[in-house]
């Protein structure tokens, strides 16, 4: 648990990347697996590390900074391998619930992570998600799972500084940007194609099984 | 033109997980193999045009200077971020395109089932008429620049399908899941051309505070 802070700190630190890349492989990851991910977590410190098949398809659970993480390999269908990897922790209240506003706020400042809300209020799911396509360092990924790793901690500190309510309340933290709108006509579809398929799965299923994993209790 | 329209047709095949008939196309980069540790508006430009975006502009001056372009007139803003970390040197992109929702206010139940079903961009409202679609990547340690071309393109096709999506609102809710349901006005959203020095320093500001929470983990 200790070198998973120790890792976090240091990746965002300003550590000497050399000190830091030593303890990883320089041969970029092109796919996950129950098998990466695990070694690298095992590597960052992660405890009781361990790999299952569900319904949803490969996950390794790991525990760490008194919380249980998972991590959900999908992406798989058509490839040689698995492009994707969805960190997720459900986090709650002693007997509280969150506001639709404060996840709101949550999500419009800050970037490296996501929070989504159970219908009932009891439950924020936070998650973070990466892709390997083309390939991403070891001690990249291991960035990104300590980046992880403490949203849950961030999250506490974001909802310190709101209004917990249980009645949502749609008054959100409000960021001035000035800015030009652009003209409402149908725009050319110059520049960038994007296919008419869908771009990712529809995620709700496996956020269903992150609001199965144990929850982290907020101190609150 | 066409380079992009393989780019993201493909990136848009893998994160749907669908089969890939034939030979997918690879991005037209030069160097994708090559491993980048943090990016530059100079690199992030270069591969946005490699890939075929249009408009690329570099906007701003200084330290608050971003990335931009167009497509299908929806600007797309990326901004380094996390430039503080080890000196010269943004460790973080952040990618976000702001929408304007004009009369009809999109609620925070509608955005929160948006993040639902999408893993790779988070939605949220800035102010009552203005929402913004985002994704941070964190190259810290090493990813190739095909994998952050990819981050590119598959942001811009989500931003699409994410657009498509909030234009049917979700209003009402079963209880067991959300459905899509209209009632009243659909919202017409419209792109938003944003400041570039005031994005830079809303980035900068949001990208610290996690920082700033691992150092305490630490002391801990």
């Amino acid at each position: 648990m200790l070198r998973l802070m120790l890792v976090t700190c240091a990746a965002l630190a300003g550590v000497a990347a050399s000190a830091w890349a030593q303890d990883f492989s320089d041969k970029p990851i092109k796919y996950f697996t129950p098998e990466n991910v695990t070694a690298l977590v095992t590597k960052l410190g992660g405890q009781n590390v361990n790999a299952a098949k569900t319904d949803n398809g490969m996950v390794v659970r790991f525990d760490a900074n008194g919380a249980t993480y998972t991590s959900l390999i999908t992406a798989c269908k058509g490839q040689p391998g698995c492009l994707g990897l969805l960190l997720g922790i459900p986090v709650s209240l002693e007997g509280g619930t969150f506001s639709q506003d404060a996840v709101n706020s949550f999500n419009a400042t800050i970037p490296f992570g996501k929070a989504v809300r159970t219908n009932d209020g009891k439950t924020v799911i936070l998650y973070r998600y990466v892709i390997a396509d083309g390939g991403i360092l070891e001690a990249n990924l291991g960035t990104n799972i300590a980046v992880f790793s403490v949203l849950p901690t961030v999250f506490a500190k974001h909802l310190s500084q709101q209004v917990i309510a249980s009645v949502d309340q749609a008054q959100p933290k409000v960021v001035q940007m000035s800015a030009v709108t652009a003209p409402s006509a149908a725009p050319p579809t110059v520049g960038l194609k994007t296919s008419t398929a869908s771009v990712h799965d529809d995620v709700e299923q496996h956020l269903k099984l992150f609001a199965g994993e144990r929850p982290y209790k907020l101190p609150y | 033109m066409h380079k992009i329209r393989a780019t993201i047709t493909f990136a848009a095949a893998l994160a749907a997980g669908q089969a890939v008939a034939a030979e997918p196309p690879e991005p037209p980069l030069t160097n994708p193999t090559a491993l980048w540790d943090s990016v530059t508006p100079e690199s992030v430009a270069e591969t946005v045009r490699e890939l075929g975006g249009q408009q690329v502009e570099i906007r701003g001056t200084g330290n608050e200077r971003i990335v931009t372009f167009v497509d299908g007139n929806i600007p797309y803003n990326l901004a380094p971020a996390i430039c503080d970390v080890r000196p010269g040197k943004c460790v973080g992109l952040i990618m976000v395109v702001i929408m304007d929702t004009g009369t009809v206010k999109l609620s925070l139940d509608a955005l929160n089932a948006q993040n639902k079903t999408n893993v790779f961009v988070s939605v949220a409202k800035f102010e009552e008429n203005k929402i913004g679609i985002g994704h941070g990547l964190l190259l810290d340690s090493g990813v190739t620049k095909k994998n952050l071309a990819m981050n590119i393109a598959t942001f811009a096709s989500t931003v699409r399908d994410t657009i498509k999506a909030l234009s049917t609102p979700v209003v009402a809710s079963n209880g067991a899941e959300f459905r899509p349901t209209s009632f009243g006005p659909r919202p017409t959203l419209r792109p938003v051309f944003v400041n570039p020095a005031e994005l830079a320093r809303y980035v900068q500001s949001v990208a610290k505070p996690l920082a700033d929470s691992r150092r305490r983990a630490f002391r801990r």
